[in-house]
């Protein structure tokens, strides 16, 4: 078995925490679950639209919860992590252990809203640029940047093979869906169902596993 | 250049061993953490755990508190003022050194 801090010495302390943490927190599979949920509620709203005739009532009730799911993604994200905070310390304390985290780092916020707002001018940008030369189906870039962007995040966010294995897929899934047939909402559906159905299994794998090991005692001796 | 490299021989040896310096980094990163919690995100077996905090609760970089969260016993550690200042300056001498 590999020493856990070979190499650890090439790293600053702050890259050792955020790694060390990230993968304390991925390993019950919680926060997959939790992902693969509002993803696969996307999907299924998604799909309803597109499956019903434009005007008629599901098709106008399902398109008006798909916009307040975007518009409000804050609300499942934050109740997800309530969820997930109190999961663990009602049910998995002596599997995982107990962690007091700080306040919300106000920088690392920023960040992601920054990366998240310039993934989404790319993708709206490369889409019209898609669109006006009629290259691809009409806004078909947008499943390919999708899919490669997810898939790129997945395998960024942890080094377990599981993340490098659900990124490829994705990307992979979103280009092949970028050069198929399928409509824009169709392509969406699928490659967002296929999202929240793998992390949804990953996530029930990783946390069966982890029930099924032992406790071990959390004390010094 | 070299006033830099020799800046290298004031590191403080006991953060500088990678076990414990896991240990220190993941604690300044968090308020608190319990044993079993840094047993599984350092990936440390349970013995050379107990010896890092040993060694590190012994310097006083590290405060221990034995408590229990219902019938759950905790081993809650926490970085001290002082393991904050260490690990500070290990930071900012690693930094000018590399």
């Amino acid at each position: 078995m590999n020493d856990p801090s070979s190499g650890i010495l090439e790293e600053s302390p702050d890259v050792i925490a955020q790694r060390l943490m990230q993968k304390a927190s991925n390993q019950d599979g919680l926060p997959e679950i939790a992902a693969g949920l509002i993803l696969l509620t996307f999907a299924g709203l998604n799909g309803l639209q597109a499956a019903f005739p434009p005007g008629s009532p599901v098709n106008k009730d399902s398109g008006i919860a798909l916009m307040a799911l975007m518009v409000l993604l804050v609300i499942p994200y934050f109740a997800s992590v309530w969820a997930i905070k109190k999961v663990r310390s009602r049910f998995l304390l002596g599997k995982i252990g107990y962690v007091k985290l700080k306040p919300l780092n106000r920088s690392r916020f920023s960040r992601v809203i920054v990366i998240g707002v310039i993934a989404f001018v790319v993708a709206a940008v490369l889409a019209a640029a898609a669109a006006s030369r009629h290259a691809f189906p009409r806004l078909g870039w947008l499943l390919a940047v999708d899919g490669i962007s997810f898939g790129f995040l997945a395998a960024l966010s942890d080094r377990r093979p599981r993340y490098y294995i659900g990124g490829g897929l994705l990307a992979a899934i979103g280009v092949l869906l970028s050069f198929s047939n399928v409509s824009q909402s169709q392509g969406l559906t699928i490659l967002y169902g296929f999202i929240g159905l793998f992390c949804l299994v990953s996530g029930s794998i990783t946390l069966s596993t982890l029930l099924q090991t032992p406790a071990e005692p959390g004390e010094m001796s | 250049m070299s006033a830099k490299i020799q800046r290298l021989a004031e590191i403080d040896r006991i953060i500088h061993e990678p076990g414990r310096l896991m240990i220190v980094a993941l604690l300044a990163a968090v308020q608190e953490a319990d044993f079993q919690y840094l047993r599984q995100a350092t990936g440390l077996t349970q013995g050379n755990l107990s010896a890092h905090l040993s060694k590190l609760e012994e310097a006083r970089y590290v405060a221990i508190e034995k408590t229990f969260r219902g019938k759950y016993p905790l081993t809650i550690c926490r970085l001290t003022d002082r393991g904050r200042e260490v690990l500070d300056t290990y930071r900012k001498v690693i930094k000018s050194a590399l």
